[in-house]
């Protein structure tokens, strides 16, 4: 046996090792998890649910504009293209997120009768249960994956009245008639009984469904991205699809990265600490060796062999466990709930930098050190410290030496490393949540236009009655009941992701002005749309957001106002801008003449249409309007929509996302005990001789203990300060940086985010108490002074 | 007064018992000096911790006035140790990031500046008046054992405890050393463990154990009857 092996050494040292290895492994681990966990999260939906673009293409013109013939013609005669078959894609349903949260949007291809074995076959997809669909009846047939995602089976009826949110554009019941086994999410219903719908034929744009011949599909892709798409026509293919994730990836990325980077620097940090304590503790064996003949290049190689072999297996052991878990997960919660979990090796960029850095660090550290060794003077000296050198002078005493001040002032180094890795590993969990919560806060101007008033509209396919209508007119709670046309004219972007549609109200002129009163609203600059034109107010916040000034033209698909803006069936001109109104009560209204609406065609307003409201409660009667709309309004044909209902509705959302972040703190605060918890073992270890003379001369071991907490206690707090510091000047720039020029408010009172630092602290408070507190227990005081 | 009856420690040292002290009795009167000689192994080391508290008597009883080791929970015993007792031993077993004045004070009753005050006096007593501020590793091993020794003193405890206070330093330090400890006679008693008789010179009596029995008692007198 080779005394001086690195396996004698772990074998010697079991409880350190497996400390170490256990704090890699978990940093690892969890970094790998929150990546492939965030990416899943954000990427995998839209990779799931439009992954149907691997076998063919859409060709769809948009919203108003017919799709010329001599287009469908140059790509019938396309020598690449096979078939190019008539759908209606605008039906689809909303698939639940495996984590919970929000729908996310799949089509359903609606084809003719011949069209569906072709397709099927395209896909390789088979009928697994029930029957083929029929041609012109309501049926409709998933994929295994999206029935289970949906959770539905043969015979089930879904459509708007079953559940708004997730079957919206589905305005008549439909059967589920088959299941299909196949890979990829489908969805078919019968392009017949489409067209022949009198809800659905109306609207019934030309759109095809283009597919390639075997081997030319990037050929096929590329003739429609470049020779087909345009400001009327959107191709949607699978080059594009794959653009999309690619860039929701690198999005999902520049959040992801800065953790990755913090935790790195995090674990670096307290393993060198960590390595150095223990080196410290290991000198008089090293200062031995040297004398023995041990060159210190050999020692400092042989302290970074140690490192590195714990660190490598820490780490593979991290990545195996994380893709362990990940099969699990994906086994007992995303597969039976119909989504895909794809396990990559992508998360392998976020923790690459561990074992790199750890290893660095521990190399650098330990070279330094040792390049203070002399082996005479620490034979010699009998008790040895590193940085017992020449450099450290005092000038003063403290009156109270035992006091953490006094212990960190002459430890300035592990203090700042111990507070500096604490602060971080807060930061990356809790700026990350307070991003998520700025963005969630910014969106609450939204729902701004409840605040004083509520929404009764018809659901999708149905219409109002005039007797509701008028029952609510005459209800002793409403003072006004102001008719209004919806139309989706802007959208507005959230930081990090959201993309969010502003809904704009076209309203008669005095309604506007009534709404304006009500509201307080002010114009920061022109004026309120004038009856009759197309003239459009908007908010100063999307102004901003949007770079939009008075006199801009918006909804021109051939110039867009801005990238990403909505193509509109007519343009609108920017008249006027509402002034951001105070934040309790901020709102992001944007008001355009009802009577341009219904005197243009494109609307399709038909003569004496029954609008939907806006009811106007009177003075204190919010509440009791509110709980009479929701409990004898609202039904199957009639929507309400209330501020506390939609808050309410915000609010689960944001749970949602927050929960998913608190798992992930969940492994942090885990990760950081068990970090702190290795480096008091390892301090109370180097220790030991002064605790040892300190309880000899009389501190019993629970003064001893509680000298230590207060140690901890210390740096946690400070870390705790340091970070709370840090994550406010990241707010206050990331305020006035991103969310000011876009014309957001970042809210910094949410209470929410702040209780997000909390757990690591604690957590480590309390795991030190025991760690400190079972090893002191064991402490003899005489055994350490008979070792001379 | 403190005083030991019919003290034995034994170790379990794997199968074997080893009685490290037996049967020793032994009483040690206010402001008196006692040395406890022997040969290294004979249990003066282990005699002067049951006798300062840090270990407990496998048999025997000790009594410091009327108060009874056995009787006392190991807190009582502990506060025993910071209040009525100082410590002195072979390696001074100084903190190393604490200068000579705050390694003083951490066994001042108080931390605050009175004691403080204090400690620097002492140590200006003992001729450390202008280190004060130095570390261990800047002091001397003479130095080192001197601010051990204030350290011992700085609550004025009713017994030092010296556990082979010179047995790292040269023998002019070392008879320095012994010269201050000797000192405190005025204030307090002290206990010495020693293997050499020399620094005993003035021991009030000296207790020589041999495999942890008590094999002579001399009183000063009869040394220097001896030495004579």
């Amino acid at each position: 046996m080779n005394p001086l092996s690195l396996w004698t050494f772990y074998r010697r040292h079991k409880r350190r090792a497996v400390l170490l290895l256990s704090l890699i492994s978990l940093v690892t681990a969890g970094l790998y998890l929150m990546g492939a966990l965030t990416w899943a999260v954000f990427t995998e939906p839209t990779r799931s649910n439009y992954m149907y673009l691997s076998k063919i293409n859409i060709v769809i013109p948009f919203y108003g504009i017919e799709l010329d013939p001599a287009v469908v013609t140059q790509i019938r005669t396309h020598p690449d293209v096979e078939r190019v078959l008539p759908t209606f894609i605008s039906i689809g349903i909303g698939i639940p997120e495996a984590m919970g949260g929000q729908n996310n949007w799949i089509n359903l291809l609606a084809l003719q009768e011949e069209d569906v074995p072709y397709l099927l076959e395209r896909y390789e997809a088979t009928l697994a249960e029930g029957q083929m669909l029929q041609p012109r009846t309501n049926g409709i047939m998933l994929s295994k994956k999206v029935a289970a995602a949906l959770d539905v089976q043969v015979g089930d009826v879904i459509y708007n009245g079953v559940d708004l949110r997730r079957y919206v554009t589905i305005l008549e019941p439909m059967e589920i008639v088959g299941i299909l086994e196949s890979d990829i999410r489908l969805g078919i219903l019968s392009y017949e009984y489409i067209s022949d719908h009198e809800l659905y034929r109306d609207n019934l744009p030309t759109q095809f469904i283009v597919v390639a011949r075997p081997g030319y599909e990037l050929a096929v892709d590329d003739f429609l991205l470049s020779e087909i798409k345009s400001s009327r026509v959107n191709a949607w293919t699978f080059q594009d699809l794959m653009a999309d994730l690619a860039r929701d990836y690198q999005q999902t990325s520049l959040l992801v990265l800065p953790i990755a980077v913090f935790a790195a620097i995090a674990v670096t940090i307290i393993v060198g600490v960590a390595n150095r304590m223990a080196l410290t503790q290991r000198l008089p064996k090293f200062g031995i060796l040297h004398a023995a003949g041990q060159s210190k290049r050999w020692l400092a190689r042989r302290l970074a062999a140690e490192t590195t072999v714990l660190a490598s297996v820490g780490w593979i052991a991290g990545i195996l466990f994380s893709r362990l878990a990940l099969y699990l997960i994906e086994w007992t919660l995303f597969a039976p709930r119909g989504h895909d979990l794809t396990v990559t090796w992508a998360p392998l960029t976020l923790v690459i930098l561990i074992p790199i850095s750890v290893v660095a660090f521990t190399l650098l550290s330990a070279r330094r050190t040792l390049s203070r060794l002399d082996a005479v003077s620490i034979v010699e000296r009998g008790e040895l410290d590193p940085q017992s050198g020449p450099q450290r002078k005092a000038t003063t005493s403290q009156t109270r030496p035992l006091s953490s001040l006094t212990f960190f002032k002459r430890h300035k180094r592990r203090a700042v490393l111990l507070i500096g890795a604490m602060s971080l590993v807060i930061v990356a969990i809790a700026l990350l949540i307070f991003v998520f919560a700025a963005s969630f806060n910014a969106l609450e101007a939204n729902l701004g236009d409840l605040l004083r008033t509520s929404l009764v509209a018809p659901r999708p396919g149905s219409d109002l009655d005039p007797g509701v209508v008028a029952q609510i007119r005459t209800h002793p709670s409403v003072e006004r009941v102001v008719p209004y046309a919806a139309s989706w004219l802007l959208n507005i972007f959230v930081p990090p992701f959201s993309n969010t549609g502003i809904g704009s109200y076209g309203l008669y002129e005095e309604d506007m002005r009534y709404l304006v009163e009500l509201y307080g609203l002010e114009l920061e600059e022109g004026q309120l749309p004038r009856p009759h034109t197309n003239e459009i107010v908007i908010p100063e916040a999307v102004a901003q957001n949007r770079n939009l000034e008075v006199g801009d033209v918006i909804g021109d698909p051939d110039h867009p106002a801005y990238p990403g803006a909505p193509n509109l069936p007519t343009e609108f001109v920017v008249a006027g801008i509402f002034a951001t109104p105070p934040a309790q009560e901020e709102n992001w209204f944007s008001f355009i003449s009802l009577e341009f609406l219904e005197s243009h065609e494109a609307f399709e307003i038909p003569a004496g249409f029954v609008f939907p409201l806006i009811v106007v409660p009177r003075a204190g009667q919010k509440d009791v309007l509110d709980d009479w709309l929701e409990s004898k309004v609202a039904s199957d044909d009639v929507l309400v929509l209330t501020y506390r209902q939609q808050y309410a509705r915000h609010q689960e959302h944001m749970r949602n996302i927050l929960s998913t972040m608190g798992l992930l703190e969940v492994v942090f605060t885990v990760v950081t005990a068990v970090a702190l918890a290795v480096l008091n073992y390892i301090s109370v270890s180097q220790r030991r001789s002064e605790l040892g003379v300190l309880s000899a001369l009389g501190h019993g071991n629970w003064r001893l203990v509680w000298r230590l907490l207060r140690e901890t206690m210390f740096t946690t707090g400070t870390a705790w300060g340091v970070s709370i510091g840090l994550c406010l000047l990241g707010m206050l720039a990331l305020r006035s940086t991103v969310f000011v020029p876009f014309g957001l408010r970042l809210n910094l009172a949410n209470p929410i985010p702040w209780l997000f630092t909390l757990p690591i602290p604690v957590a480590v408070l309390a795991v030190t108490s025991g760690t400190v507190a079972r090893t002191l227990s064991k402490l003899d005081p005489v055994s350490i002074i008979e070792r001379r | 007064m403190l005083q030991g009856e019919n003290l034995t420690l034994t170790y379990q040292d794997g199968e074997t018992t080893l009685d490290a002290v037996h049967d020793v009795s032994i009483t040690i009167e206010d402001h008196q000096f006692i040395g406890l000689l022997g040969p290294s192994g004979s249990g003066k080391s282990s005699l002067l911790y049951l006798l300062s508290g840090l270990r407990r008597a496998t048999q025997g009883e000790i009594y410091l006035d009327d108060r009874a080791y056995g009787k006392m929970s190991e807190r009582e015993r502990v506060a025993l140790r910071r209040t009525e007792y100082g410590f002195v031993f072979q390696q001074h077993f100084l903190i190393n990031y604490l200068t000579a004045l705050e390694n003083v004070m951490v066994a001042a009753p108080m931390q605050d500046k009175p004691h403080a005050e204090q400690a620097r006096a002492l140590l200006a007593d003992l001729g450390m008046g202008d280190k004060l501020h130095r570390f261990p590793y800047e002091l001397s091993g003479g130095e080192r054992q001197r601010t051990a020794v204030a350290r011992a003193m700085i609550h004025r405890p009713r017994i030092i405890f010296a556990d082979e206070p010179t047995g790292l330093l040269d023998r002019r330090t070392g008879m320095q050393v012994m010269a201050l400890l000797r000192s405190y006679r005025e204030q307090g008693s002290l206990i010495a463990v020693t293997h050499n008789p020399e620094i005993l010179s003035e021991a009030d009596l000296v207790v020589t154990l041999r495999d942890g029995q008590v094999s002579n008692i001399k009183d000063r007198l009869e040394s220097v009857v001896q030495n004579d």
